[in-house]
C-alpha cells in the first residue's frame, strides 16, 4: 500500500517535471545574473538575483511593460467577451429556430480552419480606411472573429443542452422573449459563458500575429512587446530579462485558469428533468 | 375558469396528418382525460392548446375566444410536464413564484400566494432548496405548485405521473384528484394509463392515430364501448372479441359452428362479439355455450387470471376469484349472462341488436 503510494507520487513529479520543464528552465534563467548564464547552464542557480525581472517590471523610455499588459488586457477582454455577446443570441436563434444551422453554423466554425494569415493584408487595408490600425479596440474586434468559431460552438452545444420544456414551461408560465432569455436560458448557460471566456481570454492573449501586423505602438499587445525585450541593449538577446519577461507575460492567463478552472466544468441543469 | 373547444382541429407534420379534425368541448370545471397508445396523438393535442404547437387548420377557443394564433403566455393557461420541467437554477419557491413575478404581481401577494401553495402541496420546509435536492415526488409536487399559484383559466396535464414509482403514482393521483375538487378547476390530463383516466376523469376522451375513438364517461366508455378500439383499450385483462357470424333465427355462429344464442334478437350485422373477462366464469364443461382447456393460470392474489384454449374459437381471458381449485389442462366451460356481451358489426362499431319483429 505505502509503496503503491510512493510509485504514483514518482511518476507524478517526473511527468510534472519533464512536461513543464521548459517553464522551469525559464523559470530559472530569469533569476541568474547575465554573468551565470554564460557560466552556469545547470537548474541549481548559484546567486538567485531578481535583477532581470526588476529591469522588465521598470519604466524605460522605449520600454513600458504595463503598457502592454494593459493592451492585452483591454484587447483581450474585446476579444472574448464581444464573441459571447454576438454568439449567445446566434446561438439560441440555431437551436431553437433553426436558423442557419445547415449552412452559416459549419460555415461560422469552419472559419477555424483556415490559416488566419489569409486575412492578414485584406484586414490592413480596411483597417487602415477605417482607422482602427494601432487601436486596442481594431486589435480587439480582430481577435473577436478569431474566437468566434469556438464561442459560438461551445454556445450552440450549451444551449442545445438545455431541456426543451424549460423554455416551454417558462413560456406557459407567461414568459415572453426577453424575459424567457434573461431569467431562464441566460443563467442556465453560465457555465458555458464561463468556458468560452476562459479559453477565448487565452488565445486572444497568446495571439501574436495580428498584434504584430495591426499595431505599431499604442496598441502593441504583450506578447509583440515581450520580443522588444530581447534585443534591449544591442549587444545580442538578454536571456534572463527574455525570461523574465516570459514569466511575467504569461501570469495573467494563467491566473485566470486558475482562479476559473473550478467554475468551467459542471453542468447546470441537474434536476430539471428526470434524468 | 374557463371552457375550452377544439373545432375541427388538423396538425400534420411534414404532410403526415398526426391530428385529423378533432371537435371536443371541455366544460368549465370538468376533468377531462385524453386517453391512447403512444403515438395517438393526445399530446400533441395538449400541446395545441396549451400553444406550443402550431394548428394546421381548425379554431381553439377558451371561453368563446379565439385563441389559435395566440402565443402560450397569452392563453393564462398552466401545464404540469412529465419530466417536471423546473428551473434548475432557482429555488423552490422561486420556482413557484416565477409566474407571478412574471405577471409583476407585488410581493405580499406573491409571498401569499406561495405560502399557501406550499402548505397545500406540503412543499413548506423544501422551499428554499434547488431541485436537484428534491426527491421525484417532491419535484412533481413543485411543478403542480408552480401551476396552482396562477389561477389559471385551465390546468394542462402532460403525463405528469408517468416519472414516479407506483406507490407515489398511486398517492400524487389522489392529491391531483382532491385538487381538482379543492380548485373546481378545469384540468386536461394525458395519460397512456387507463387506471389513471378511469379513476380521474369527468369524461374520457380515447384518441386513436390522431382521431377521437369516443368520449363519455369512464363508466360509459367501459360499459358501452363504442368501438372495437375502445371495447379492448379499456379494461385489463383486454376485452374478449370473437369473430362472430349471423345465425338468422339461431342467433349468431362462432368459429367451428358453434351457436350463441342471443335471444329473441336481430343478428343481423353482427360481425364480432365481444366480453370482459370478469363478467365470464368457469364452470363444468357439461352443456356451456363455449368449452375450453385451461391454457394459463396467473395467481394474482384477489383474483386469478386464467386463459382458457376455446379451440377454433380462439383464447379466451377470464377474471375468475382465486378461491376455486382450477388447474391448468382441466376441461371448463364458460358461462356469461347474454347481457355481457357487446356486438361489433364489420368496422367495428358497437350495434345494438334490435328485438325481433
Amino acid at each position: 500500500m505505502k509503496l503503491h503510494l510512493i510509485l504514483r507520487w514518482l511518476v507524478f513529479v517526473t511527468a510534472a517535471l519533464v512536461l513543464n520543464f521548459p517553464v522551469i528552465a525559464t523559470f530559472i534563467t530569469a533569476l541568474k545574473a547575465p554573468a551565470e548564464i554564460a557560466r552556469n547552464p545547470s537548474l541549481v542557480v548559484q546567486n538567485p538575483t531578481i535583477e532581470n525581472f526588476v529591469t522588465v517590471l521598470t519604466v524605460s523610455d522605449r520600454l513600458n511593460i504595463y503598457h502592454y499588459l494593459l493592451n492585452s488586457l483591454l484587447s483581450a477582454s474585446i476579444g472574448s467577451l464581444l464573441p459571447i455577446v454576438v454568439a449567445f443570441p446566434i446561438a439560441w436563434a440555431m437551436v431553437r429556430r433553426g436558423y442557419g444551422r445547415n449552412i452559416l453554423f459549419p460555415l461560422i466554425v469552419n472559419l477555424r480552419a483556415l490559416p488566419l494569415i489569409i486575412f492578414a493584408v485584406p484586414l490592413y487595408l480596411m483597417f487602415s480606411v477605417v482607422n482602427l490600425l494601432d487601436t486596442r479596440l481594431g486589435l480587439g474586434l480582430v481577435l473577436a472573429v478569431v474566437n468566434l468559431p469556438l464561442t459560438l460552438m461551445l454556445l450552440v452545444n450549451a444551449v442545445a443542452e438545455i431541456p426543451i420544456e424549460l423554455e416551454e414551461a417558462a413560456r406557459m408560465d407567461g414568459a415572453r422573449l426577453p424575459r424567457l432569455i434573461l431569467r431562464i436560458v441566460l443563467p442556465l448557460c453560465r457555465p458555458a459563458f464561463i468556458t468560452t471566456f476562459v479559453f477565448g481570454f487565452i488565445t486572444a492573449w497568446n495571439e501574436f500575429l495580428f498584434g504584430l501586423i495591426l499595431t505599431t505602438q499604442k496598441a502593441v499587445p504583450m506578447t509583440v512587446g515581450a520580443s522588444f525585450f530581447f534585443a534591449t541593449s544591442g549587444g545580442g538577446v538578454q536571456w534572463g530579462v527574455a525570461a523574465a519577461v516570459m514569466i511575467v507575460a504569461a501570469l495573467p492567463p494563467l491566473l485566470l485558469g486558475l482562479i476559473m478552472y473550478r467554475k468551467i466544468t459542471g453542468s447546470m441543469v441537474s434536476g430539471a428533468v428526470k434524468g | 375558469m374557463a371552457r375550452i373547444s377544439l373545432r375541427n382541429i388538423c396538425k400534420s407534420f411534414k404532410g403526415l396528418e398526426v391530428i385529423k379534425s378533432v371537435s371536443l368541448t371541455v366544460e368549465d370545471g370538468e376533468f377531462c382525460v385524453f386517453v391512447g397508445p403512444s403515438g395517438c396523438g393526445k399530446s400533441t393535442l395538449l400541446r395545441m392548446i396549451a400553444g406550443l404547437e402550431d394548428v394546421t387548420s381548425g379554431q381553439i377557443l377558451i371561453d368563446d375566444e379565439n385563441v389559435t394564433k395566440l402565443e402560450p403566455f397569452d392563453r393564462q393557461l398552466s401545464m404540469v410536464f412529465q419530466s417536471y420541467a423546473l428551473y434548475p437554477h432557482l429555488t423552490v419557491r422561486q420556482n413557484i413564484a416565477f409566474a407571478l413575478e412574471t405577471a409583476k404581481q407585488p410581493k405580499q401577494v406573491i409571498e401569499r400566494k406561495v405560502a399557501e401553495a406550499a402548505r397545500t402541496l406540503k412543499l413548506e420546509d423544501y422551499l428554499d432548496r434547488k431541485p436537484s435536492a428534491l426527491s421525484g415526488g417532491q419535484r412533481q409536487r413543485v411543478a403542480i405548485g408552480r401551476a396552482i399559484v396562477r389561477e389559471p383559466k385551465a390546468f394542462l396535464f402532460d403525463e405528469p405521473l408517468s416519472n414516479l414509482d407506483a406507490a407515489l403514482r398511486g398517492e400524487t393521483r389522489i392529491e391531483i384528484a382532491s385538487l381538482h375538487k379543492s380548485l373546481a378547476a378545469t384540468m386536461i390530463y394525458v395519460t397512456h394509463d387507463q387506471v389513471e383516466a378511469m379513476t380521474l376523469a369527468d369524461r374520457i376522451v380515447v384518441l386513436n392515430k390522431g382521431e377521437i375513438m369516443q368520449v363519455g364517461s369512464p363508466r360509459e366508455l367501459y360499459e358501452h364501448p363504442g368501438n372495437v378500439f375502445v371495447a379492448q383499450f379499456l379494461g385489463s385483462p383486454r376485452m374478449n372479441l370473437i369473430d362472430a357470424a349471423s345465425g338468422g333465427e339461431a342467433g349468431i355462429m362462432l368459429p367451428g359452428n358453434q351457436r350463441l344464442d342471443i335471444g329473441q334478437r336481430s343478428s343481423e350485422k353482427i360481425s364480432t362479439v365481444g366480453m370482459r373477462p370478469e363478467q365470464i366464469s368457469i364452470t363444468e364443461a357439461g352443456d356451456a355455450a363455449i368449452k375450453g382447456t385451461i391454457k394459463l393460470c396467473e395467481y394474482h392474489g384477489s383474483v386469478l387470471s386464467i386463459i382458457v384454449d376455446a379451440g377454433p374459437i380462439g383464447d379466451i381471458s377470464v377474471l375468475a376469484p382465486s378461491a376455486g381449485a382450477l388447474v391448468e389442462g382441466a376441461r371448463v366451460g364458460l358461462d356469461f349472462p347474454a347481457d355481457a356481451l357487446h356486438f361489433f358489426d364489420v368496422s367495428g362499431n358497437r350495434v345494438t341488436p334490435s328485438p325481433q319483429a
